[in-house]
């Protein structure tokens, strides 16, 4: 899906509005990634940069 | 060579083994992770395990270029397999060889754990009247 932010957001402000517009995903750990790497929460988001939101892992 | 793979076939564990084996190494350690059928006294009838699969890779290779410069290791192979697995059905298979045992066996102790804390594949396990996402290190 496709997400709409101000540009120069940082991924901290991105995770924050897609939280915020799915409540759902608050009753979960949550974990955030930019393109398929940990985020840390700085990170400035450029168009085409792939966001992800999921719950702890538990592989093995 | 390393090697770090997603597969949803079945793992053949000693091809894991031999391929990661260097000339110059005395040992390797190998894990095989399997489904257990009792976990946490309930009965488990098979799980199902999905990845985050180009994100997966990427941990696992930064998992294993972390594991060489804290262990006295060379190669590594983690394999993890992914969909539907049956009771008793490897589920991941990491390899580490080493020139001497002991540094193999800490770097496949701590490699499992990062694996299990940090790598995005997650496992449901579904019982006779039921199932649940298993959430988290730890927990399992």
């Amino acid at each position: 899906m496709e997400l709409d932010i101000d540009p120069d957001s940082t991924s901290r402000r991105a995770f924050q509005k897609i939280v915020a517009e799915r409540p759902q995903l608050s009753a979960y750990k949550l974990h955030f990634a930019v393109n398929q790497e940990y985020a840390e929460g700085g990170e400035i988001i450029r168009e085409g940069d792939e966001l992800a939101v999921f719950t702890p892992v538990s592989g093995g | 060579m390393d090697l770090f793979e997603l597969t949803t076939e079945p793992i053949d564990i000693g091809s894991v083994a031999r391929r990661v084996v260097p000339p110059e190494c005395g040992a390797t350690v190998t894990l095989d992770g399997y489904v257990r059928k009792f976990t946490r006294g309930r009965e488990t009838l098979y799980l199902v395990y999905e990845a985050y699969g180009p994100m997966a890779l990427k941990e696992m290779g930064k998992l294993i270029d972390q594991a060489r410069r804290k262990f006295e290791i060379a190669n590594v192979g983690i394999v993890h397999r992914v969909g539907r697995l049956e009771i008793g059905e490897t589920s991941v298979v990491i390899t580490v060889a080493a020139p001497h045992r002991q540094a193999a066996f800490e770097a496949c102790d701590w490699l499992i754990r990062e694996l299990k804390r940090a790598v995005p594949i997650w496992k449901k396990e579904v019982y006779a009247d039921g199932e649940a996402w298993v959430g988290g290190e730890g927990s399992n």
